[in-house]
């Protein structure tokens, strides 16, 4: 900071006499050498002057207050202001006071009777909005029907070549002139049984289109249709042509795939 | 009623020196005193009563300058200084001094807030850089900068009226 700078900076401190003695000598020399910091300290010393001179304006001025009575009118002036409740603010206007909260649940039974008379007035106007239409009752989807209807066809299938595959199999393994057992008993039972379910299953594999069980099926109806018709006198030779038709038409190893295919649901 | 008769000559210096009106001082005055009243239990001892009061009446007046700044009275102290009526400056001393007085007091109102505050407080209420300080919460330093900053302006304003070489 060069010397004209720190004088000007340290003018103001210079004029209130607040520079020690060595820097105001200081400063005393640099304004006799330095023409342009002495119009500066003279143009400051003006200010100062008019600042002092302001300052005796404002001491004419308070001469002129009465300051014994301002403390008691700031004192009145502070219990007014405690004294003064805290009232609501006054109802300027006929909407004003409707807004007040006393109003609130005037105004909340209001609204609920206009949301309860709504709801009825639509009722009386269109009350099928409120009917569940008839086929709509039960809430189940048409492909979820036919999901269920193909799954009860299969395993009405798969029971039908079970039983189908151990009658054949009791036919098959039984020993020359053992045949007209089936005519007896249990198993007669159980051929007319499954002549009748076939008749059932019939129905079902045509609906979800199941040709390849469909024809298995008709296949394994004819074989037993045959043994049901086994008699007595069923002759050896044509006791081995019918398990030459079985095997022939390999009955058994269809059974046992379709009934495979069936398991794994791709059929 | 105590503290009112202490204080309230400082206060008004202030607000009277910001505002040069009186009426609009003294009701300063009041108010300040009114807001000191309700909040004297916020108040630590220990520190500078009078800075905080001060600060007090220093927030007032600052709030009052600018809800006021587009009213009357502040058209009338932004009136340039070209239309007020300047005699010649070889006139006699006396009124010479009372031009400068008139011309200093529109100047200190063209200064920031800040400075005129500072200059204010220092010239006019003759406070000392560490209680200006502390009533604006501000470090001295900066004090003295803004002092010094606010008088290069007023040379600035008042130079071209007075003659003055800048």
């Amino acid at each position: 900071m060069n010397d004209c700078q720190k004088t000007k900076n340290r003018l103001t401190a210079f004029f209130e006499g607040n520079l020690e003695g060595g820097d105001e000598d200081v400063m005393k020399k640099h304004l006799d050498e330095c023409p342009e910091c002495r119009r500066t300290a003279e143009d400051l010393r003006r200010i100062l002057d008019g600042a002092d001179a302001v300052r005796e304006d404002l001491h004419e001025v308070m001469a002129s207050i009465d300051w014994d009575a301002l403390p008691q009118k700031i004192a009145d002036a502070a219990f007014a202001r405690t004294k003064r409740a805290p009232e609501p603010a006054p109802v300027r206007s006929f909407w004003r006071a409707l807004v007040q909260p006393r109003f609130q649940p005037v105004y909340a039974g209001l609204l609920l009777g206009i949301i309860v008379s709504a709801f009825g007035m639509l009722f009386l106007l269109n009350p099928q909005a409120f009917r569940r239409p008839a086929g709509e009752r039960y809430f189940a989807s048409p492909d979820l029907i036919d999901r269920a209807e193909l799954q009860l066809a299969r395993r009405e299938t798969l029971d039908y070549l079970d039983k189908s595959q151990y009658l054949i199999l009791d036919f098959v393994q039984s020993g020359p002139g053992q045949a007209r057992l089936l005519q007896k008993g249990q198993a007669s039972l159980r051929l007319q049984d499954m002549l009748s379910k076939k008749r059932y299953i019939n129905q079902q594999l045509d609906r979800m289109q199941m040709a390849k069980a469909r024809e298995i099926c008709n296949q394994i109806e004819v074989l037993l249709l045959e043994l049901s018709q086994i008699s007595d006198e069923l002759t050896a030779r044509e006791e081995a042509k019918i398990k030459d038709f079985i095997e022939q038409r390999q009955i058994l190893l269809k059974i046992k795939l379709l009934k495979k295919e069936l398991q794994e649901s791709e059929v | 009623m105590t503290l009112t008769r202490t204080y309230q000559k400082k206060v008004f210096i202030l607000t009277y020196s910001f505002f040069r009106n009186k009426e609009d001082a003294l009701d300063l005055v009041q108010e300040t005193f009114l807001r000191l009243y309700q909040k004297i239990d916020s108040f630590r001892p220990g520190h500078n009563f009078e800075a905080w009061l001060l600060q007090i009446a220093k927030n007032l007046c600052i709030d009052q300058y600018r809800r006021e700044s587009g009213r009357r009275r502040e058209l009338e102290r932004d009136k340039p200084v070209e239309e007020m009526n300047i005699p010649d400056l070889k006139a006699e001393g006396g009124e010479e001094a009372r031009d400068l007085k008139e011309i200093l007091t529109r100047c200190v109102a063209k200064l920031a807030e800040r400075q005129r505050l500072i200059f204010i407080m220092r010239h006019y209420n003759q406070l000392k850089n560490e209680e200006i300080a502390q009533t604006l919460g501000i470090s001295v330093g900066t004090v003295k900068s803004l002092h010094f900053k606010a008088v290069q302006n007023l040379r600035a304003h008042m130079s071209p009226y007075l003659g003055w070489e800048t």
